[in-house]
């Protein structure tokens, strides 16, 4: 069993590890967008903001196991195969964009405008401020929002078993209740348990430590 | 050094228009501190930020320093921007970034070397003296300290102007004191020409050379400060100049004048002269000194017994003296 726990742990962590950077490698140049093309920001752009907020409100609206099979024709082309872990990290990249993307645009709209004001009236450029004062100023919401995003990909994450992503979640749907094995369920819901406290310990810890550097 | 011409600034809400400032002129010369007064909502703010175009003005233009602002775009109006400075009421400081790096901030955004910056920082720390607090996060100083901070932000780029939007509104006043020492020592050492934007007319009274006071968008009275503050209030200008000593006050009598001395005036012994030369008496009502500028400026009221005679006389001699005399009843 052991064996067959560690090959889960892997599989998942590997899922949501490789999901998470794509996630946050381009859900934070979205959010962004969604920020400074908003209205009375510093690149208000209406049409951009507004057919951006539409798609990721339309994404957001399908849940991830129908939105897994939505996109299988995506994944195919991505990977080359709809079935297996790789091909779970595409739907699973998906899923958490737009849901990053929002909580960026929220942890970057906490900013003060007159911050950003300050910032225009030295002659910085939109992309110097985006990089030198937003980035900076909301960095502690950043790391907590990317933590509570990674959490999200772990749950997605067990729902990849329905097109081969294997993972904890596979295993305790395929062990613990097809094959009635309660064992093997509270396991997974053990190991579960473990990484969502570690996960978000850590996303806390990171996010404390930046702030407590700032009070210095 | 500014220019401003026609300036209008009409803000669209929800297909209502409303005016924020409207036909405004004003013209600031280099050197000046320039005062712009006004209750909350006279359009303030809106004037101060058309200058270095963080709002767009909606008509008007708006020349400093010879260059005409509100032609530009882009890049030339960013870096005519970094020569104009501006501090804010709530300081705006970088939260995230420790006091020397928010002072080296707008050298950074220019691209200048780590050597240039690190000097260029140290000695504006210096200045504001605040040279103890260069690796202390904003967070842990004081308004006046966070307000320094601004200041010397505000002239890295060694700017020709500084724009100083209500920036001592947050401070108490002691603090406030000290700010305006530091923005009035700027202009003197430097040459800073300033715009300060302000409700409180002390502060006014305190640096500001020049004066317009605003009210709904447009300037209802203008010029040199002690010249506005001497000038006979309308009921517009009323609530900001105020009447320093009280006019309405029960007494019945007749020949009630408001004197008004300033300058050299206000260090003569002018109403014992009057007394004594032209032998009437003399009733004090009321009375104040204060200071405008350095330059002493005196109301008084008083009341002349006697008939319509003595009134024209005194008034005579009063204007023969230098002093301004309004004949109240």
């Amino acid at each position: 069993m052991m064996e067959m726990l560690t090959k889960a742990t892997l599989e998942t962590l590997y899922m949501v590890i490789v999901s998470a950077i794509f996630t946050v490698g381009i859900g934070l140049p979205l959010g962004i967008i969604l920020v400074v093309t908003s209205e009375n920001h510093i690149a208000t752009n209406k049409w951009i903001s507004g057919v951006l907020s539409y798609v990721v409100n339309m994404t957001r609206s399908l849940p991830f196991i129908i939105l897994m099979i939505f996109i299988i024709p995506i994944t195919r082309w991505l990977i080359g195969t709809s079935i297996g872990t790789e091909a779970a990290i595409v739907p699973l990249v998906f899923a958490a964009i737009p849901f990053f993307a929002r909580v960026v645009e929220s942890a970057l709209h906490e900013i003060d405008d007159g911050v950003i004001e300050a910032a225009i009236a030295m002659g910085a450029t939109p992309l110097q401020i985006i990089i030198r004062v937003m980035i900076p100023e909301a960095l502690p919401s950043l790391v907590l929002g990317v933590t509570i995003t990674v959490i999200n990909l772990l749950g997605y994450s067990a729902m990849a078993g329905a097109i081969g992503g294997g993972g904890i979640g596979d295993l305790a749907i395929r062990y613990g209740y097809h094959r009635f094995r309660t064992d093997v369920m509270l396991m997974t819901i053990f190991l579960l348990v473990i990484l969502v406290q570690s996960i978000q310990s850590s996303g806390n810890l990171i996010a404390q430590k930046i702030i407590k550097n700032r009070r210095k | 050094m500014i220019e401003i011409q026609n300036l209008s600034k009409i803000y669209e809400k929800a297909h209502q228009k409303v005016v924020a400032i409207e036909h405004i002129d004003l013209k600031v010369e280099r050197g000046d501190i320039y005062g712009i007064v006004g209750l909350s909502g006279a359009g303030k703010s809106s004037l101060v930020r058309c200058i270095n175009r963080i709002e767009d003005p909606t008509t008007g233009t708006v020349i400093v320093d010879g260059v005409d602002l509100t032609s530009l775009s882009g890049k030339a109006l960013r870096s005519e921007r970094q020569k104009i400075g501006m501090i804010f009421q709530n300081f705006n400081l970088l939260s995230s970034k420790t006091v020397f790096e928010n002072i080296a901030f707008p050298l950074r955004l220019k691209g200048l070397d780590k050597e240039q910056i690190q000097k260029r920082v140290l000695d504006l720390l210096e200045k504001v003296e605040l040279t103890e607090k260069a690796d202390v996060y904003p967070v842990n100083l004081s308004g006046g300290q966070k307000q320094r901070v601004g200041i010397a932000r505000a002239l890295a780029n060694e700017p020709s102007v500084l724009l100083c939007d209500e920036s001592t509104s947050a401070l108490d006043p002691k603090t406030t004191k000290q700010i305006l020492g530091l923005l009035k020592r700027i202009n003197k050492e430097f040459g800073v020409t300033l715009v300060v934007i302000t409700h409180e007319m002390d502060v006014v009274k305190a640096i500001c050379n020049k004066v317009a006071i605003l009210e709904s968008g447009r300037i209802i009275a203008e010029g040199d400060t002690i010249d506005v503050f001497t000038r006979k209030t309308s009921d517009a200008t009323k609530h900001f100049i105020g009447e320093s000593v009280s006019s309405d006050s029960n007494h019945r009598g007749n020949n009630r004048l408001q004197l008004t001395f300033k300058g050299v005036s206000a260090e003569q012994p002018i109403l014992s002269g009057l007394i004594r030369n032209l032998a009437v008496d003399v009733n004090i009502l009321s009375g104040s000194i204060e200071t405008i500028q350095d330059y002493p400026l005196g109301k008084l009221i008083v009341e002349l017994p006697g008939d319509s005679n003595v009134l024209i006389e005194a008034l005579d001699y009063l204007s023969a003296k230098g002093v301004d005399a309004e004949v109240l009843s």
